[in-house]
């Protein structure tokens, strides 16, 4: 039984690890996605209370509450995001313009396994950062964004340590992530108007850390801590004549926009989750948290092209490097959770929660390739107890983005922008 | 905020249950209509609109109001002449119908005028500019009714509604111009079709489509040609000309009679007409007017230094701020010569006649260098090469004395005709620059919202031409006239979105 659970583990671990090179996932910047129960608790799960092996990413410090032997957690979640820009407002225009639908299906995998002596040792896989949008080619705001496409994809070691009668448990755990970072956008100032391509990816290696304490029965207070992730993407800037990035460029255009390497740094953000939570009865449980999201990391977004999009060639036929500095000004900013977590019976429970999430940007700085608002979450969800071993989780999410007016943008882009998304969750988690 | 964290932790099972419930409920609400829109402007059109709330616009006026751009007017960018722009704006219906709008058009290809374009950027990124003459008949010209758009390239004052028998306002003297000037552009027959059926002048044709708004924006022309010939040409046909033989724009008295006539005209024949009336901006800060002189310098310095040295000491010497205090032929100078100085401008189009002139002056200094002080004294600048600062001086007060008769015109009819201050919408662009979407990167690498500016080719506001608006300048100008039109006339039309029209095209004629 054992080693059919670990074979379909690894399987289906290999099967996602393949299947992060090739499809599209990602639908915010950051994602906590990674789990259909925590998904149903609005991330409300910093204190591990009833968790499974996906404490792994809210709070690795769980990972030596769990139950000895081995816990394993598996499972997708589809990002179903949507937005629409009303605008030019500073033309007194009010015309909508939906961007279009594209879905993002996150894997996630966690293998924890728990020793008698209080030790635990895991790895984890998942998507913690990413977005996706993709606006018409003919847009107004083409110029700043049609297609924007961001994923992470990190596996995380986790060591993990509880003490003083499961009292109080520690964690650390080092991530690897490769990056992988795709932009199209158009330069307008002529006709025909180019599509500039820029692609690129990269890799990190940072930290990652968790505490867990009970000072009462059934209190129990969390924290975990996500370090920075700062991730170099080399690639390529590709001017073409169509979105598919086929066609070349016409009259001598090349020669102001040239193809050529090209390169971006992104300094993921920090995350810092807490939350405390306290079981109220044998069937009820609840928790409240706070994260705090280092975004001031999300400063300027530089690129450096190989040759200056736009200028002339030097007298000699040598190309001019340029680096073109997006201002992005986002600031650190907190979260708010609330979760439960209702044992109808022995084989069923049920879950909600609700969260709001601060902006991280100013109204001026935001822009079409993230529009960005102040959300707020509301999830529901079931978890099914198939046997003692194995449960079944399912998780919906539901993200509504307050509306933003944008007045005096930085980029001449002023207008209303409306957020939303659909998350659905499905986890499976085995025990032997 | 609070709600939201306080309504978890105090949870019995069955509130939980509802909360869940009335959750699944918000979401559904939610996912059906997700968003709550702004109230979008009203589009409303004010008192521009007739009693049955309909529209008919007709736009009166010369290159400008054409769309003329890059030496010509094409097929594909009459959509963007600014009462084109206006009138998609303003939501009106494009048709042949007499109600409708309706604008003179070209077969693909087709065009009228010299055409400028850019044909190629060079490995060095340098654009490679190449002409092609257009000389096509709009592919509507059998239009019953007349065009909407009446702007023909080329018109002065005189003539938007000249009388049948042509006195000249000053003298009273018998003038026969009007039909010289008709004949002799070719954009009059293109425009202004038909004149024995649909009316012999360019008001009887606006009149005759009954418009309840009309656009004036005419007498560029009247000093523009002074100017952009370096102040060599003039309007010859009229009488002071007759009479001084010197270069001049038209006189600015002659002007004010003539305006308050054309206006109380104007008046009279489209008694149902809001009227815009524009301004006359200030053109010496024109590409055409900016960009030459830089190079022309420097290679004049180049032109020095190659020279031998003793030569060359003794012209520095002679000229110490070399070019500098170099003769210049002038028309508003006394005695006729001046000395070339900083504020002098060469204009776009002397590149070439300009380096002839200095090859040939080289090659006489070169053959007598012991005279070559004279040989320059002799040589002048040829006046037709430069806008000088003399010359700027009369173009400025023109435009100003002129833009005096314009308001006062304008004034005289204060409950149907509102001023559109070009003058003052044009000196703010050249300042600020004109924001439109996105981003574009200083050569700092900062990027920021794009605007559009006045250099020559980059800066996306001027055609080729270096005189008149590109397609996004003209949209620039559209959404000003608008502006104008919304707050004088009570109307909400929205603006264009001046990204959403072609940037300047490269690599066909068009």
């Amino acid at each position: 039984m054992k080693r059919f659970f670990l074979t379909c583990f690894c399987a289906g671990l290999f099967a996602l690890a393949l299947g992060g090179n090739t499809n599209a996932r990602a639908g915010g910047f950051q994602l906590n996605d990674h789990n259909a129960r925590a998904i149903a608790m609005c991330f409300a799960v910093v204190t591990a209370d009833g968790a499974d092996a996906s404490t792994l990413f809210y709070n690795p410090a769980g990972m030596s509450l769990l139950k000895n032997g081995f816990n394993l957690t598996i499972g997708g979640t589809l990002l179903m995001p949507g937005a629409r820009f009303t605008g030019l407002t500073t033309q007194n225009s009010f015309k909508t313009t939906a961007m279009q639908q594209w879905n993002f299906p996150l894997p996630h995998a966690y293998a924890v396994y728990k020793l008698e002596s209080g030790w635990a040792f895991g790895v984890g896989l998942f998507v913690p950062f990413g977005a996706g949008t993709r606006w018409d080619e003919n847009w107004t705001g083409r110029n700043l964004a049609i297609r924007t496409y961001i994923e992470t994809i990190t596996i995380n070691p986790n060591i993990s340590y509880a003490f003083a009668d499961n009292k109080i448990a520690v964690s650390g755990g080092v991530t690897y992530s490769i990056g992988k970072a795709q932009l199209q956008n158009r330069v307008i100032n002529f006709a025909p108007e180019p599509f500039l391509n820029l692609e690129g990816s990269g890799s990190a290696i940072s930290w990652n850390a968790g505490i867990i304490a009970e000072p009462v029965t059934g209190l129990r207070i969390g924290a975990a801590y996500r370090h920075n992730i700062n991730m170099k993407y080399d690639g390529n800037a590709k001017f073409t004549l169509d979105a598919a990035g086929t066609q070349p460029l016409t009259g001598g255009l090349n020669n102001l926009f040239a193809d050529g390497p090209g390169g971006t740094a992104l300094n993921l953000p920090f995350d810092l989750r807490t939350g405390i939570s306290y079981r109220f009865s044998e069937k009820f449980m609840a928790e409240i948290g706070f994260d705090y999201v280092g975004w001031s990391s999300y400063d300027t977004l530089r690129v450096n092209f190989n040759k200056a999009p736009g200028a002339p060639r030097k007298a000699d036929g040598t190309d001019n490097p340029g680096v073109v500095i997006n201002p992005r000004n986002y600031n650190n900013a907190p979260t708010f959770r609330a979760g439960a977590e209702f044992t109808a019976s022995d084989a069923l429970k049920l879950r909600a929660g609700a969260y709001y999430d601060v902006v991280p940007v100013d109204a001026q700085f935001t822009q079409p390739i993230l529009p960005d608002a102040n959300r707020i979450g509301v999830s529901i969800g079931a978890g099914v107890k198939i046997s003692d071993a194995i449960s079944v989780d399912a998780g919906y999410l539901f993200v509504y983005g307050l509306q933003r007016e944008v007045k005096g943008s930085t980029f001449g882009f002023d207008g209303v922008y409306n957020s939303w998304a659909n998350v659905a969750s499905v986890s499976l988690t085995c025990r032997f | 905020m609070k709600r939201i964290l306080s309504f978890k932790a105090s949870q019995s099972a069955r509130t939980l249950a509802l909360s869940i419930f009335a959750g699944v409920a918000l979401m559904f609400v939610s996912a059906c209509d997700p968003i709550l829109t702004p109230q979008p402007g009203t589009g409303s059109r004010g008192s521009i609109a007739d009693a049955s709330g309909v529209v008919r616009y007709v736009a009166l006026g010369n290159s400008l109001t054409a769309g003329f751009q890059s030496g010509a007017v094409v097929g594909t960018e009459t959509q963007y002449a600014y009462p084109t722009i206006i009138a998609r704006q303003l939501g009106l219906q494009f048709g042949d119908d007499a109600s409708q709008y309706q604008y003179m058009q070209f077969a693909a290809g087709g065009g009228l005028g010299s055409r400028t374009f850019v044909r190629e950027f060079t490995a060095q990124g340098t654009p490679v500019l190449a002409g092609s003459l257009l000389a096509n008949a709009p592919s509507n010209a059998t239009l019953a009714r007349p065009y909407n758009n009446l702007g023909v390239p080329g018109a002065i004052l005189s003539d938007i509604h000249p009388p049948a028998v042509a006195t000249d306002v000053l003298s009273g003297t018998l003038i026969q111009i009007y039909a010289a000037r008709y004949a002799g552009n070719p954009f009059f027959p293109a425009v202004m079709r038909n004149p024995a059926q649909l009316g012999r002048t360019l008001l009887d044709q606006a009149a005759r489509l009954n418009p309840t708004l009309l656009t004036l924006f005419i007498g560029n022309n009247d000093v523009l040609g002074y100017a952009t010939s370096g102040g060599t040409d003039s309007i010859t046909a009229f009488i002071e000309f007759q009479q001084t033989r010197r270069p001049s724009p038209t006189s600015p008295q002659r002007f004010a009679l003539m305006f308050n006539q054309l206006v109380d005209s104007t008046m009279a024949k489209c008694p149902n007409a809001k009227v815009v009336i524009g301004n006359i901006p200030d053109v010496t800060t024109a590409p055409f007017f900016t960009t030459a002189g830089p190079a022309i310098r420097a290679g004049l310095q180049a032109q020095l230094s190659a020279l031998p040295a003793p030569l060359q000491q003794g012209l520095r010497q002679a000229l110490p701020n070399f070019p500098n205090g170099l003769p210049l032929l002038s028309s508003a100078s006394t005695g006729g010569v001046r000395r070339l100085t900083e504020g002098d401008l060469f204009l776009l189009t002397a590149g070439t006649p300009f380096t002839a002139f200095v090859t040939r002056l080289i090659g006489l200094i070169s053959a007598n260098p012991a005279q070559a002080i004279q040989i320059i004294t002799a040589n002048p600048i040829p006046n037709a090469l430069v806008l000088d600062e003399d010359e700027q001086r009369v173009v400025r007060e023109t435009v100003a004395a002129y833009n005096v008769a314009i308001a006062s015109a304008t004034a005289r009819y204060a409950a149907r005709a509102t001023l559109f201050d070009s003058f003052k919408v044009v000196n703010d662009i050249q300042r600020d620059g004109y924001a439109i979407t996105g981003q574009s990167a200083l050569p700092s690498g900062q990027v920021v919202g794009n605007k559009l500016r006045f250099t020559y080719l980059s800066g996306g506001f001027f055609s080729l031409d270096g005189v008149h608006p590109s397609s996004r300048g003209y949209a620039a100008v559209a959404n000003e006239m608008i502006r104008t039109i919304n707050t004088a006339f009570g109307a909400n039309i929205p603006l264009s979105a001046v990204q959403d029209v072609p940037g300047l095209p490269i690599g066909t004629v068009q």
